[in-house]
């Protein structure tokens, strides 16, 4: 009787690999469909990486093409949301280097927060928030890569190695170098404000 | 102070798995510069954890998912025409490769062709062409006694061919 009592996950996981299958099978309505638990938090990921919603919207868009693109590659090793960041972060080092404007105004993010039903933020928490998201940026890709999807993702360093294709040791290399990046970068803003 | 290089990767890497490890826990109570390290990357790690925490909740705009279905069409439509025009063109390749394969001179049928020697003619000088009539006149001579000598053998035995009475 155990085996009859199918928890609500189990049906999702089944009903997500159903339609993973297919979409590996080049059904585009399948993989819509496959990603429509996964468009508001991409969003929200995206939005806090663009500052902007209109560049979130493209970057978005572009993680979900290259996805289909290169869906036969997924593996399992990691899951399906963690391998769309891992894309998205591709994608978002490109969209540095063609120079668009990423980095998070003040005005920007004040226009994210003042159109939700939220309380007030306050302009010191937008500072750091800004202040934060340069450090991110400032980062080599790859230490950027694991820095996001260990602390903005909360994936375990063996999702990370599974999503970026690469070992466990390697990941936790580059996450150690970026910590020590990120204390680098913060003990020279306090410097800098105590100068 | 720095903190001890042994243990400097192992106190940043418990603290950002949140993974608690013994060794580190014992040596930060008997080490002050990696008790400070330990602070630093947690202030680091509560700093990004809180970011996360602020993010606005917002949605994506609906018209995200019309986009992608509109994108993944085009997409196909672009890859329709171009997979049966490349796999033509490989088709053709092969057998373009096949057919010269087949024509091309079987190994046990091998034909050797000399390369055309070119040959070079010195036009004679004068001076050469006397040299060779006077060295062809001793030849000559030469032979000639040689033959005078193989005659004299011959005449012998004309001589004893007479002496039998036969002239020959």
């Amino acid at each position: 009787m155990q085996s009859l009592n199918l928890t609500l996950s189990d049906v999702v996981l089944n009903d997500s690999s159903d339609l993973l299958t297919r979409a590996q099978a080049r059904d585009a309505d399948a993989f819509c469909d496959l990603c429509r638990p996964y468009e508001d938090r991409l969003f929200r990921q995206a939005a806090a990486l663009c500052g902007d919603e209109a560049l979130a919207e493209d970057l978005v868009q572009e993680t979900l093409i290259e996805a289909w693109k290169s869906l036969r590659r997924f593996n399992g090793r990691c899951r399906l949301f963690t391998w769309f960041c891992s894309i998205m972060l591709h994608r978002y080092q490109k969209m540095i280097r063609r120079k668009r404007p990423v980095i998070a105004t003040e005005d920007a993010l004040a226009t994210i927060r003042d159109e939700r039903p939220s309380p007030a933020v306050s302009s010191e928490t937008t500072d750091r928030a800004r202040v934060l998201q340069q450090h991110l940026d400032s980062l080599p890709h790859k230490q950027r890569q694991v820095v996001y999807l260990r602390f903005y993702v909360d994936n375990s360093l063996e999702e990370i190695a599974g999503a970026l294709g690469c070992s466990v040791g390697t990941v936790k290399s580059r996450l150690f170098n970026g910590l020590e990046s990120l204390r680098k970068m913060r003990a020279l803003k306090d410097l800098n404000l105590e100068l | 102070m720095k903190p001890c290089r042994k243990f400097k990767e192992r106190i940043a890497l418990s603290i950002a798995e949140g993974e608690s490890d013994a060794a580190v826990q014992e040596h930060l109570q008997q080490c002050a510069a990696c008790r400070a390290y330990a602070e630093e990357i947690r202030a680091i790690c509560s700093e990004h954890a809180q970011h996360v925490s602020q993010l606005p909740q917002i949605d994506a705009p609906l018209r995200l998912r019309a986009k992608l279905r509109a994108a993944l069409r085009d997409e196909d439509r672009r890859w329709s025409w171009f997979r049966p025009v490349v796999a033509g063109a490989l088709a053709a390749f092969v057998i373009g490769l096949y057919l010269h394969w087949r024509s091309s001179p079987k190994e046990n049928s091998v034909v050797i062709v000399a390369p055309p020697r070119k040959i070079k003619v010195a036009e004679p000088s004068y001076a050469a062409y006397r040299n060779h009539l006077s060295r062809s006149a001793e030849e000559l001579e030469m032979a000639l006694s040689r033959y005078d000598a193989a005659g004299s053998a011959s005449d012998e035995v004309l001589k004893v061919s007479s002496r039998n009475g036969e002239v020959q």
